[in-house]
Parts: C-alpha cells; structure tokens; sequence
C-alpha cells in the first residue's frame, strides 16, 4: 500500500468521522448563552435509552450543554435502588460524573417519592422552579393538578421577571400522538394561565415521539417522549404539527441567546430530525 | 334549548382539506356533518370519545369513494371536535361544582385532617423523608412509615373515610364534573389503560399502593371533590377512587365505582 493510499485513506476516515459529527450542528455559543438538552419518557433500562445516552454524550462535545431537563416517566416499572442505578445512573454515568445535572418531573409511571432522590433536583418538591440564566423552568406535577399546586403555579409565573418562562411538565396540552393525544382537561386549567403570565416554550412527554407544534396562542410546544420509550408510527399530523418524528428514539438540545432559542432534535442514531430557532414572547 | 356549532378543519390522507361541522344540542350528544367528495357524511356520537374516533377515522378515510361505516375503532385520541366540546363545556360547566358544606363532606375533611395530624405526628417520631443519595433509603423510610400508620390505625377499613353517605356525594361529584367537561368514564378508564390489570393487585386499606396502577387525575374531578392536607392524595383506579398517603403510598381508604356511569367493573 503506498503512502498516498495510505493519506487517502486517513482523509476519508477523517472527512466521515466529521460528516457524522456535523449532524450535530453548532449552536450558539456566546458568552451568556444557556444551553440545555431535554429528555423525556426515557427510564427503560433499556438499549435504546443507553444508545439515546450515549448519543447525549456524543453531543455534549459540540454542544457542551450544561444541564438536562426531564419531562417525567424517568423510571418506568420497578423502581428499587437497583433500576435506579440500571435506568439513570448508569446511562447517564458519564453525564453525572461530569457534573451536569438532571432536573425532573413526575410522570404518570414515576413514584411519587422519587422526588427525594437528590440527581432529580426536586429537593423534595412534586413541583418547583429554578433558574438559570436568563430563563426560568417552571416544574409542575400534571400526575395531581390540585387547587394547591394552581395557586403555586399562578403566583409562581406572575412574580417571574425572567426574560424565558418555560414550563415542564409530562402530560401534553397539545399533541398529535396516537396513544394519548392532547390533555384537554388540563389545557383548559393551565393555558389561560400560561397565556396571561407568558410563557414562552413548554416541554411534555407522556406521548412516546417528538413533536414540535405551531405556536399556539403565541407559545412553543414540544413532545420530547421518546428518550427511551418509541411507539413507531404513533403520530399523525396535522394543520398543528410544526414537525414531528416517530421512527426512532430522540432527544432535544437547546439553547438560549437573548431573545432566541435555537433547537435541534437529535435520533438515537445522531441525526438531527428537526433544527430551528424560535423567539421568546414580548414583554409587555 | 342551548347549541352551539364548531366548525372544524382537518387534513385527509391526500392532504386535502375538508369542513366539519360539529353541532351539540342541549349536551346531548354531538352531530357531525361534512361533506366528502359530493357525498354527504352525518353521524351522531353520544361521546365525546366517539367524536374523537369519527374525526380520525375521517382523516384515514375521507379520501376514499366507498361507504363511510357508522362505527369507528381504535384507541385515537381527542382532535379539535372534541377540544372544542371539552372547552364549551369547561367555561360553562367548570364554576357549577356543589358547595362543600353537606355533612358528610364537612366530616370527611375533618377525619383527613385529623388523619394529617397523625400523620405528621408519626414523622416527626420516626424522623422525617429526607433528600439522600440512596434509594434503598427512600424506600425504607417509606415503609418504616407505612408500618407507623398500620399500627396506629390497626382497624382501619374501607369505608371509615369514604363512608357511605359520603360515597353517594362523591359519586354524584365526580359525574357532574365529567358531564360538565364532556367526558365519560370511558374517557376515565381510558387514561388507565396502558398499565397492567389492577385484577393483579390486592388492593385494600392499609396496604400499600402500587404506583404502576396510578394514572393522571382529571383535573375536573381532583376540582369537584374535597380539598385534602398535602399528606394524602385522591387516584383513580379503574373506575375506583382512592385515598392514598402519599409519604407512606400507603391506601387510607377506597370507594369502589366511584364513577356512577361505569361500562367495567372490577371484580375482588
């Protein structure tokens, strides 16, 4: 083999290796910029959520983002220490050990205490907020919407001066998935009041695919619940879909500049499904 | 007599757009009507969840020449029709629950209360849920805490909270509030489906509560029933109600066919 052939060969392998790797496109990266991934419906302890991990991995190189979002479903059947360790902590090791944590919801397959278990960061709380950056995540408890956790929430988003309001939560308002569909119920509770007090961007699970929605009444939309769950075909479209994937399992990236989110929906092969940037809401 | 007409608008399997007009009389029922290729569609659905089918089914199939069958199938979930129905109804229907001063819902809060006194009081002596690094601790906290409340209410029995003059309130409640919002106890059972057969568990007071069973409460029936302390939680079951100590997932009472409408019952 001549030494040309052998260069050449180096190239291709080198020009291949960075072909795969752009799938993953570079966001945003400024000074100020908050980047996060969101994962949904994942805790299988299954190959794909591992294959899904180690694909958040993959792109944490190019998009060193510095947190996870969970929109619940975290744990699915048996929750001993055991699954714990085989449904989070050993997929996401590689994650934790580099210091980034996971924030959680509850979802409907989710004990209620695992909001003690310190890597979900609910600090005890079925729901709760926190800040980073300029935005702040609202974390809300769809499992049991009482009249105490509205109250909470109401005052919660009214006393928000941050410039993003995303709200996190596992049952969708609006969806167009096949097995679950829209939460209408708890639409009709939570949209008035995520209207009047601007949220900008929701995240849910509960429906096993990605899907992103047209705005509606002015606020972002995204089905992350296929991050270790799939239900293959389970989405159809309609005059709402902004873009939707239901083929393999996925997961969101994210990151806020300003007043732009740019967002990039991953496979579990590394393919982006579905890229864009969306603008928070104006502030009156 | 009260109707209202929602016009819809979806997408068949070629992508063309189609007009479906949704009428609901006096909360009887919905009629749909469209027309599809110079063929005029009616059908009438007693449910909300037949609606729901019909509009998929039409997105499926509205693009096909033969006869539309009278019946969908599938599990498909609610579309516009039904949003629309559960919208309609939520605004009209969502500020008409029943007052909470019937004797038997002042005595259950008081008995919750009072139950949340003890409860609070057994934490303290066994030491509260803490944050830890350690499921294994998580789940020995919650069972030290189960046998706390097993032994301070050895006697416990269904019925001492959900007691039956109770149950006939609830029961009333929680149909009011699925009329109200255009559901049904089908749209209830529905919600639960994809977990395994409750059939499969022993479920009784003072046992524990198995969380796989759990499904999403609607927040229409959490807002019809009684306000309970932070401790204790309601869950549907089925068409069962529970009431269930959340720190200890531990079943402090149970109303059986809590839903008055029920199509399915458990046998135990």
């Amino acid at each position: 083999m001549t030494r040309a052939f052998r260069l050449l060969i180096v190239v291709v392998v080198a020009a291949l290796f960075l072909a795969a790797a752009a799938q993953v496109a570079v966001m945003p990266s400024g000074e100020g910029t908050l980047r996060f991934a969101v994962i949904g419906d994942n805790g299988t302890g299954q190959e794909p959520q591992y294959s899904v991990a180690r694909q958040m991995l993959r792109a944490h190189a190019i998009v060193p983002y510095e947190f996870v979002v969970m929109v619940g479903d975290n744990l699915y059947g048996s929750q001993l220490p055991r699954d714990f360790a085989a449904k989070f902590e050993t997929p996401y090791g590689p994650l934790l050990r580099m210091g980034i944590p996971f924030y959680a919801a509850l979802g409907n397959h989710d004990k209620p205490d695992n909001r003690d278990y310190p890597d979900f960061h609910m600090n005890g709380q079925r729901y709760y907020s926190f800040v980073k950056g300029p935005a702040r995540f609202f974390v809300f408890d769809t499992n049991y919407l009482d009249a105490r956790q509205l109250e909470w929430i109401e005052t919660a988003l009214k006393q928000s001066r941050d410039d993003w309001k995303i709200a996190v939560f596992h049952h969708p308002l609006y969806s167009d998935g096949d097995r679950h569909g829209p939460n209408v119920s708890l639409r009709v509770v939570l949209e008035p009041l995520f209207v009047q007090h601007g949220v900008d961007v929701v995240f849910s699970g509960h429906e096993h695919i990605y899907e992103r929605l047209k705005p509606q009444r002015g606020i972002h939309y995204f089905i992350v619940g296929s991050s270790g769950q799939l239900r293959k075909g389970g989405m159809t479209p309609s005059p709402a879909t902004a873009a939707g994937f239901d083929q393999d399992q996925a997961f969101l990236l994210a990151a806020i500049d300003r007043d732009e989110m740019t967002f990039q929906a991953i496979s579990r092969t590394g393919i982006a499904v579905d890229t864009g940037v969306i603008r928070r809401r104006a502030r009156p | 007599m009260s109707h209202t007409q929602i016009d819809l608008q979806f997408s068949d399997a070629l992508g063309r757009a189609h007009h479906l007009e949704v009428l609901t009389i006096d909360g009887r029922g919905w009629h749909l009507h469209a027309a599809l290729a110079g063929r005029s569609f009616d059908k009438h659905c007693g449910s909300w969840q037949g609606v729901e089918r019909t509009l998929n089914w039409l997105r499926r199939h509205a693009h096909e020449t033969t006869t539309v069958p009278t019946r969908a199938i599938t599990h498909q979930v609610v579309r516009a029709a039904g949003v629309a129905a559960i919208l309609f109804a939520a605004t009209t229907g969502y500020a008409q629950s029943l007052p909470l001063t019937d004797p038997p819902t002042l005595t259950f809060m008081a008995a919750t209360r009072e139950y949340a006194v003890a409860h609070r009081r057994l934490e303290q002596q066994l030491a509260p849920l803490q944050i830890t690094d350690r499921p294994e601790a998580i789940r020995h906290a919650i069972d030290a805490m189960a046998a706390a409340i097993r032994a301070e209410r050895p006697d416990a029995k269904q019925g001492d909270l959900f007691t039956p003059a109770l149950a006939r309130e609830l029961r009333v409640r929680i149909d009011q509030a699925l009329r109200a919002h255009g559901l049904t106890a089908a749209d209830v059972l529905a919600e639960g489906a994809e977990g395994p057969d409750p059939a499969m568990f022993t479920l009784r007071v003072n046992g524990p509560f198995p969380w796989v069973l759990s499904q999403a409460m609607f927040p229409c029936v959490t807002g019809a029933l009684p306000p309970l302390p932070p401790e204790l939680q309601y869950r549907m079951v089925g068409s069962d109600l529970f009431l269930i100590d959340v720190h200890a997932s531990l079943i402090v009472d149970m109303l059986p066919y809590a839903i008055a409408d029920l199509t399915v019952r458990h046998e135990r």
